[in-house]
């Protein structure tokens, strides 16, 4: 039935870079060997300086999230290739960083990579990656964007990249009422040092109020190593050096960012401690443990059936970003130009215990609807938050699902 | 299994729906409330006239409202969703040429759709044939070729911009020389007394054609197509296809009025067929001053004979004789006394009768409804079809598109309905006020006459610009078109442009241009010398900006002059235009009206390349 093979040693090597470097880079990596690429269109985030600035319009950077699934062996040169193509020693220039999976299962018409070398190359060692990084993904209502934006960055973080996610649960259930919920939700990510993690997930839960019903979902991924070079502010011409330059230049001799610790920081009405605060840290918090993060990248017209069948299999929530899926050999139009794949890019975060249930769920689906190049995937989670009432099981699975 | 339905009662339902009900509601509330309240302000505290037909006015604005709130849904949830959910199946399921042949046909089909034609006809009834013959001819004995020419002109542009997503080519390499072309041959018409009038008309044509349920349409298509095609950044996303509808109809009236004029068959030529103009009773009647100036009738002199005693209602007043003052008293000796009616109280705010006897309300309802289902359902029925035609396979969110088409159709019936009983006459009646600014008129609805406010006749004029100005501010704000392609930026660019910021930009390049067209008016200046200098610098603006900034720039210039401001901006244009000595139709206003975004927008856009430059200073790509 599952005509799936299951491969280790996988990691998903995630780039964000301008889109007048995507596409260099994604040139550049076919070359290289890979196969192909997903591509989510994101925004960046970035402060005014200056107060004369706030007179002038402002419109955010717009940022491509390109991943690439590359086996192990190649990480290090597929990384040296984007920050090579992307010029990513660059301040603001884009960021790299590469997650290991855990396993991957793919259809048999899915093309991982070419078989050019699977030796590892001579690397350029010059480039310094950092190592000790955490990923942070918090899923969120757009009015609470722009609170849990600038508690991140309060907090020392790099302007958090954002792009847009649909979700299920409570909405697929009203019938016709479900034109009355607005079905994007956005995904705000940030990558921090690992010692920054607890203070930057602190903040970002206050700010956005996550433990208060259907407001989100917060998760963090381990980072095996990355560059992480987005710009935060808008700069100012005629300076040697940035402000943001100074920064992280300092934030890399000191180690890490504690030495920017500023005091509780209130917003009013925005949000809430977003600062750090420097008695009594960390409230006590209801964290998941034991998760697991379940990706599988799908044709875009399967992605509600799929999300439907993880739903039934036990998951709590799914939610699907869609993304264009460039493959080296792809349909061209007459004139040259590259016709895409839509794909649907579902991640769920579940218990460890029905990950195997929800992975045969998928690949039943597969078998039925005769899908032969669905791509799944498994990565680590440390840590996850979300609404969560101790008391009444039946209404906490509800709600959770509500939350997504 | 997960997606069982949640079973709710009435109040449950009751309860997810309100909120949801009230936050549209008041958006869009928020969007029209500006033009009323001015439109208010200004009649009542700056001309001092009262309002006429008040009830019927402050109905139709909340049918307005309701309308907006319907139709705005109705093209979230089922319109551009199917729009775009072809534009996504077309390249891969079918062949360029067919592609081509359905772009065509849909930019032909929709300018028959939209009643927008008909609006201008609207405004060319005043026009004279002994002033503008060729003009005259135009609206009146080819109306059909003329819709023709623009449904054609259209048909090539959306043509034309979805091929340009499958080459790939930048909006600038079609804009730049097409605009100049343009540019050119209306400098050369311009060398012809004939030809010199039918310039507003053709490029008010070009402003109007793309309405409100085309351009969200449109839109939606070519963001479906871009997503399958091409790298998908935002200079590439999809924008265009409505700058260049834009643009082709002037193209094609252009090339219209060059073929009659070359034949001469227009009115008062060798080779005319049409019917000779009569002079109708009405234009002779208004022509001569009957006005009776003190407002006493034939019967009522009758009445004072008998019965010689003036009454309340008489205003006594003297004139010659032989004055003198004695005892502290004025004695007039042999003066001739005059007698005449007092104009009767009349509140300050509004007047007359709450509603227009003229208008039959059952009629109205009638007319709305059965435009927006011409202009919706044809297009729909088209969509649905080539989709199953092409796709081959179950829609997805049928359901809610279908809900969405209803949507769409309740709430253009609405708006519609509520524009003629509401918004229409309330621009009428300024439109006909606004010029007491700088002349001596007769207000709308009353029967005396108001003087000019200002005693120097400029500076009256400069408070009509001004209106103007804020006029095209906040009808802009109302657009549901504008609406649309700001909610579709916004997704686009994944919130890096802000709706908002686009609504605001665009409505003050429309007030900028709307307060141009009225300087036209209100001096009689020629059309030629305000429209060439703002496009000669739009190419020097597009060349020097971003792709992607000229992407929407363009398209929000054929996205602004919709159902809300064309009605408006026309009555004010025909008010203004009707006591300034010479001017002899009121078209230029809408084009003028599209050239201001293009410019706020494209200068925005390099305001903020200028600040985006600087974190990658010191880099050479």
């Amino acid at each position: 039935m599952s005509e799936f093979l299951r491969r280790a040693n996988v990691s998903i090597i995630t780039a964000i870079l301008p889109p007048k470097t995507a596409t260099r880079v994604i040139d550049g990596l076919f070359a290289l060997g890979e196969q192909n690429a997903l591509l989510l269109n994101a925004r960046g985030t970035v402060v005014r300086d200056r107060w004369y600035q706030s007179f002038m319009p402002l419109i955010s950077p717009e940022l491509e999230y390109l991943q690439f699934l590359v086996p192990d062996p190649q990480v290090d040169q597929m990384i040296e290739g984007i920050i090579n193509h992307g010029q990513l020693h660059l301040s603001g220039a884009g960021a790299v960083f590469s997650v290991p999976c855990e396993e991957v299962e793919y259809g048999s018409e899915f093309t991982l990579w070419s078989s050019v070398g699977d030796e590892a190359n001579e690397i350029n060692e010059s480039t310094n990656l950092k190592e000790n990084l955490s990923a942070i993904f918090c899923i969120a209502q757009s009015d609470q964007v722009d609170a849990i934006t600038r508690a991140a960055m309060s907090a020392g973080t790099h302007g958090p990249v954002i792009f847009y996610c649909e979700g299920r649960g409570l909405r697929d259930r009203l019938g016709w009422l479900k034109i009355t919920k607005k079905r994007t939700k956005e995904v705000i990510s940030v990558i921090v040092d690992n010692v920054d993690r607890i203070a930057v997930t602190e903040a970002m839960i206050e700010a956005g109020r996550i433990d208060m019903p259907g407001r989100g979902f917060l998760y963090r991924m381990p980072v095996q190593k990355g560059l992480i070079n987005l710009s935060s502010t808008i700069a100012i011409r005629g300076n040697a050096a940035n402000m943001q330059q100074i920064v992280a230049a300092i934030d890399s001799i000191k180690g890490s960012a504690a030495w920017r610790d500023q005091g509780v920081v209130e917003f009013g009405a925005a949000g809430k401690g977003a600062g750090l605060s420097l008695f009594n840290r960390f409230k006590k918090r209801d964290w998941l443990v034991d998760q697991e993060c379940l990706g599988c990248i799908v044709n875009r017209k399967y992605a509600g059936v799929m999300l439907d069948a993880i739903l039934a299999a036990g998951a709590k929530g799914a939610n699907v970003s869609h993304a264009r899926f460039i493959e080296v050999a792809s349909e061209t139009t007459a004139s040259g130009m590259r016709l895409n794949h839509e794909s649907g890019f579902i991640r769920c975060v579940i218990d460890r215990s029905i990950v195997d249930d929800v992975k045969s769920a998928i690949k039943e689906t597969c078998a039925e609807l005769g899908i032969k190049d669905a791509f799944i995937f498994l990565q680590p989670v440390t840590r996850a938050f979300t609404y969560s009432t101790p008391t009444h099981n039946e209404t906490r699975q509800d709600n959770k699902t509500a939350t997504r | 299994m997960r997606t069982t339905p949640i079973q709710l009662g009435f109040f449950g339902v009751l309860a997810i729906l309100w909120p949801y009900t009230r936050e549209k509601f008041v958006e869009q509330v928020k969007s029209i409330w500006f033009i009323v309240a001015y439109l208010l302000f200004f009649q009542i505290v700056v001309l001092g006239l009262p309002i006429v037909y008040a009830t019927m006015i402050g109905a139709g604005i909340a049918i307005v409202a309701i309308g907006l709130t319907f139709f705005m849904e109705g093209l979230r949830i089922g319109l551009m969703p199917l729009g775009e959910t072809l534009g996504a199946v077309l390249p891969r399921n079918s062949t360029l040429p067919i592609i081509l042949c359905f772009s065509f046909l849909l930019g032909l089909g929709a300018t028959f759709a939209e009643p927008a034609i008909a609006i201008l006809r609207a405004a060319g009834a005043g026009v004279h044939p002994a002033n503008a013959p060729l003009l005259y001819s135009l609206l009146n004995d080819f109306p059909d070729q003329l819709v023709t020419s623009v449904g054609v002109g259209v048909g090539f542009a959306v043509l034309l911009g979805v091929l340009r997503f499958f080459y790939g080519w930048s909006l600038k390499y079609l804009l730049v020389p097409g605009v100049s072309l343009l540019l050119l041959l209306t400098l050369i018409a311009n060398q012809n007394p004939v030809l010199q009038q039918v310039l507003g008309l053709a490029w008010d044509c070009g402003a109007v054609t793309t309405g409100p349920v085309t351009v969200p349409l449109v839109l939606a298509l070519g963001v479906g197509v871009c997503r399958i095609v091409g790298a998908g950044d935002v200079k590439n996303a999809g924008f265009g296809i409505v700058t260049l509808a834009s643009l082709f109809p002037i193209l094609a009236v252009l090339l219209l009025a060059f073929f009659h004029a070359y034949q001469g068959d227009y009115y008062g030529e060798a080779n005319y067929q049409g019917q000779p103009y009569v002079d109708s009773i009405e234009d002779i009647a208004t022509n001569t001053d009957t006005e009776v100036l003190g407002g006493i009738t034939q019967a009522e002199f009758e009445e004072f004979q008998s019965n010689p005693i003036p009454g309340e209602e008489f205003e006594i007043s003297f004139r010659d004789g032989e004055k003198y003052l004695e005892d502290g008293r004025i004695m007039i000796r042999d003066a001739t006394i005059v007698l005449q009616k007092t104009a009767p109280p009349q509140s300050n705010v509004v007047s007359g009768a709450p509603w227009d006897p003229a208008t039959d309300l059952r009629d109205t309802i009638v007319t709305a409804v059965l435009d927006s289902i011409r202009a919706i359902v044809p297009l729909c029925i088209f969509l649905l079809l080539s989709l199953k035609f092409v796709l081959k396979d179950k829609i997805q969110n049928i359901d809610e598109i279908k809900i969405g088409i209803g949507f769409s159709i309740v709430g253009m019936s609405l708006f519609l309905c509520g524009i003629l009983i509401g918004l229409s006459p309330l621009g009428s009646q300024l439109g006909s006020n606004v010029p007491a600014t700088f002349s001596h008129i007769t207000p709308y609805g009353m029967s005396t006459t108001v003087g000019p406010l200002y005693v120097n006749e400029s500076s009256g004029k400069y408070v009509a610009i001004l209106f103007g100005f804020f006029l095209g501010y906040g009808a802009t704000l109302a657009e549901p078109a504008l609406n649309a392609l700001g909610d579709t930026v916004e997704r686009i660019t994944v919130g890096a442009f802000k709706k908002k910021l686009l609504m605001q930009s665009v409505a003050t390049g429309v007030a900028i241009g709307i307060a141009m067209g009225v300087t036209k008016i209100a001096f009689n200046l020629p059309l030629v010398y305000l429209l060439v200098p703002p496009y000669l610098a739009l190419i020097v603006l597009t060349i020097i900006s971003d792709e992607a900034f000229v992407n929407i720039a363009w398209d929000s210039a054929g996205v602004t002059t919709g159902p809300i401001t064309v009605p408006l901006v026309l009555a004010m244009g025909l008010g203004i235009g009707a006591n300034v000595p010479g001017v002899i139709d009121g078209f230029g206003v809408l084009a003028l009206a599209s050239v201001g975004p293009i410019i706020v927008v494209l200068i925005v856009g390099l305001l903020v390349s200028q600040s985006r430059e600087a974190p990658y200073e010191g880099r050479r790509l």
